[in-house]
């Protein structure tokens, strides 16, 4: 199910070698937990030396308490290792290590700067450690910093069962001092051991929607989730996608709606850890009918973290939430098929938010229509007329109706053909005819051509 | 008149293929467009398929356009159209407005006919435009639009309470006899005329009498003065008509040409009407033969929009043999010239043209 290649991708400029090894390890680590069948916790500290500040190096841990290690990680360790100069890590790394069942802890450095065949590369160790590398300063701690909770926050999205992350990072620079302290804020009392991966992840987002301001209202969230997975069974192998759709209804304030409700952030991940984005999966993305949902999409493309960022226009109201996925380099096909029963998932649950842009355009002439029509009966002095198109319209014959309560009368009864017949197929064809025609249409189209009157004629 | 309603009414009785739109009184429309209000909505309404109904609009286009061509001896040839209709329903992407404004419409035209009233589409377009400026941003659209009720209710459009505006003149041998016993003698008028009424209904109670031989049918209103002030009527027992041109075009002589189609077999655009007003005329001029009387300095090229005009009526099959080969000598020589260019002989040069003309026969 793995990968022997890193996952990165397109943009080389944001993953820098640096975040690359991290989001390894960090990546080793969780399969690790998640291949242990009892609750695990998985740390991760950052600390900086109180030396001079321009080259302190940075203390990097990540420690688990899940089993099995597995050689592809240090293949994969020591391919990053080529793409790290020297002056900046050494190569070393110091491993602990103990079983359950074990008396001993193991400690061992590991120097990936060391030739393969050199004795020096490995050696078992007295004193206890985690394992942890020391880089030299990168060209900007704040910003590796920055992006490293970023990354742990996208972990806790996840809610994945048995496993509790935190996050330390602690400065200690000669002017300044101070903590920062991340654990998973898992007391959500809908969360059970039999919740499952999807419930989880939906639980997640809400919290990540909330904490990034997009909404106020948790419960006013409009979610949508789909699935698709593919499994061979001689193999004994597959493939699992999970989509998760989230949006949010923004608050009438034009300043937030401009500032917010354009774009949509996408947050990926491969076998429950955040990950780039594939190139395949973000076309699929972006080739979505969106519009059949009501969205009018402007493309997307990769930010400098090497996110993924679909772009809207003139939305009513936005999704503000993400989509997320997860699967280690999933087939297109898949995604698109879980995505695609998100979205119609969400159709399902609340048409009328998301009819199809199409259907949105037609519901924008029903308040005239009906008007006319409403201004029609009600200027009649026939009364058997207007009884009998009251009586159509089941409103109550015995008092006067005023032109408002009909024309909504009208109105509602439009909207729901509407929504009833949005994206379906032949409704056209089954469209009954206001009055018998001698001959069915051929179809023409009216053309409305300024020279029509008398060019048109000879 | 009579006698030719006679006559096209029997032959539309046999001739299944032709549609055409009834002369209704006002409670008979009313009841027609309270037909189709009880069907929207019973659609609407329906438990267990509800829709929004779609407009079945007799098609105006070239298709399903035919020439009727005369049998009888009172009869004239036409323009009609057949029964296909063509389909126009709310959902259906760029009917949406159209659709909207056929019911505006629907519902003015009801008020209308509810308070006995008479409108030109003019102050149609006005009312509509105050109340609706999203649906009718130019008399182009209410035009239309009133010709779509019109082929989808099957009336005329002066049953729907819509008279046409009077833009027309006439001078000359006739006196009006007016349903309130005015007396208009049109020999003795200044050289605008006497306006015609667009009311159809008023047009039918005046009684005409007249000794004119010709009926002169003058394109531009200059001519119209021009020949006025000649008083060409006391040289020749005639009536000249002018419906002032086609407002929408800036050219003119192929343009004449289409105009004069309009007269002769009426318009696709009132199909259903047409056969009620088309008339036999014939073309005076200017001509193929008269360029000689013209002097070059006149001639102005053909605009790409005269080239497209002429196109436009050389492949129709209604043209007649002789129009079609003075059209094709004016796309030949790739130049036209105005009427006007004859007062190059003098201003009282175009009366004496016109009266040769009609007295040797010199008309096609």
């Amino acid at each position: 199910m793995a990968s022997s290649s890193p996952p990165s991708t397109a943009s080389s400029t944001s993953s820098s070698p640096y975040r690359k090894l991290l989001h390894s390890l960090i990546y080793w680590a969780v399969q690790r937990c998640r291949m242990s069948e009892s609750p695990c916790r998985l740390t991760i500290s950052v600390k900086r030396s109180p030396e001079s500040a321009c080259s302190s190096p940075l203390r990097i841990s990540v420690s688990d308490t899940g089993v099995g290690s597995k050689l592809e990680e240090f293949l994969e360790l020591d391919d990053l290792t080529r793409e790290i100069p020297v002056e900046k890590w050494d190569g070393t790394l110091f491993i602990t290590t103990t079983g359950i069942n074990d008396k001993t802890i193991y400690r061992y450095q590991f120097n990936l700067q060391e030739d393969t065949s050199s004795s020096a590369r490995f050696t078992k160790l007295a004193t206890t450690s985690k394992i942890c590398l020391c880089l030299s300063t990168e060209a900007d701690v704040d910003d590796f910093i920055l992006w490293l909770v970023g990354f742990v926050r996208k972990i806790f999205v996840l809610r994945a069962s048995n496993l509790a992350c935190e996050l330390f990072v602690e400065q200690t620079a000669s002017a300044e001092s101070g903590h920062v302290c991340l654990s998973q804020d898992s007391d959500d009392v809908h969360l059970s051991i039999t919740t499952s991966s999807i419930d989880r992840l939906v639980s997640g987002l809400k919290d990540y929607a909330l904490s990034h301001g997009n909404t106020s209202d948790r419960d006013h969230l409009k979610i949508g989730t789909g699935a698709a997975k593919y499994v061979d069974k001689r193999k004994d192998k597959g493939q699992l996608v999970e989509v998760v759709i989230m949006i949010a209804h923004t608050s009438s304030d034009l300043s937030c709606w401009m500032t917010h409700c354009s774009s949509t952030q996408v947050l990926h991940f491969e076998d429950f850890v955040p990950c780039l984005i594939s190139q395949s999966s973000f076309n699929v993305l972006t080739s979505i009918d969106w519009q059949s949902y009501g969205f009018k999409s402007k493309g997307g493309f990769m930010d400098d973290d090497g996110n993924a960022v679909l772009q809207w226009d003139n939305m009513a109201f936005a999704p503000t939430g993400t989509d997320q996925w997860r699967s280690s380099q999933p087939e297109s096909y898949l995604v698109r098929k879980a995505l695609k029963s998100a979205l119609v998932g969400l159709k399902v649950d609340h048409a009328e938010d998301f009819l199809s842009c199409h259907g949105q355009r037609v519901r924008e002439y029903v308040p005239d229509l009906a008007g006319s029509i409403a201004g029609l009966i009600l200027s009649s002095n026939d009364q058997e007329f207007q009884d009998e198109c009251i009586a159509l319209l089941g409103l109550g014959s015995d008092q006067d109706l005023a032109e408002g309560t009909v024309r909504s009368c009208i109105s509602e009864k439009m909207n729901r053909v509407i929504k009833m017949n949005d994206t379906k197929e032949n409704v056209e064809h089954n469209t009954p005819y206001l009055f018998e025609c001698e001959r069915l249409d051929e179809d023409y189209i009216q053309l409305h051509d300024e020279d029509q009157d008398l060019i048109r004629d000879f | 008149m009579a006698g030719a309603g006679v006559a096209s009414a029997s032959l539309f009785g046999a001739d299944r293929r032709l549609c055409s739109a009834d002369i209704l009184p006002p409670a008979e429309v009313r009841a027609r467009i309270e037909v189709a209000v009880l069907n929207f909505l019973a659609a609407l309404a329906d438990p267990s398929a509800p829709a929004i109904s779609a407009l079945p609009l007799i098609s105006r286009r070239a298709a399903n356009r035919g020439l009727r061509r005369a049998l009888l001896r009172d009869d004239v040839s036409s323009v009609y159209l057949s029964f296909a209709s063509s389909r126009r329903s709310l959902t259906r992407a760029s009917d949406g407005k159209p659709f909207v404004r056929v019911w505006k419409v629907m519902e003015v035209c009801y008020k209308i006919l509810g308070e006995g009233k008479m409108v030109t589409q003019r102050e149609l377009f006005y009312k509509l435009l105050s109340e609706s400026p999203n649906y009718f941003s130019c008399q182009r659209l209410v035009n239309q639009t009133v010709q779509d009720v019109v082929s989808l209710l099957r009336c005329t459009r002066q049953s729907l309470g819509i008279m046409a505006s009077s833009r027309g003149a006439l001078i000359g041998r006739l006196v009006l006899h007016g349903p309130d016993e005015e007396h208009v003698d049109c020999s003795i008028l200044g050289p605008s005329g006497h306006a015609i009424t667009g009311d159809m209904n008023m047009l039918s109670k005046f009684i005409f009498s007249s000794e004119a031989r010709y009926i002169i049918v003058v394109e531009k209103d200059a001519i119209f003065q021009r020949l006025a002030e000649d008083r060409i009527y006391n040289h020749l027992p005639c009536i000249l008509i002018t419906a002032k041109g086609y407002p929408d075009l800036a050219t003119r002589n192929p343009a004449g040409l289409a105009i004069l189609c309009t007269y002769k077999y009426g318009s696709i655009s009132m199909g259903l009407e047409s056969y009620r007003y088309a008339c036999n005329v014939k073309w005076i001029g200017l001509r193929g033969d008269d360029l000689q009387l013209i002097h070059q300095s006149a001639y102005q090229e053909l605009k790409p929009r005269d080239l497209q005009i002429a196109k436009s009526l050389l492949s129709s099959k209604f043209l007649e043999e002789k129009h079609r080969a003075e059209l094709t000598l004016m796309l030949e020589t790739g130049k036209r010239a105005e009427i006007e260019a004859l007062y190059s002989h003098g201003f009282d040069f175009l009366g004496k043209y016109v009266a040769r003309k009609i007295v040797q026969g010199d008309y096609v």
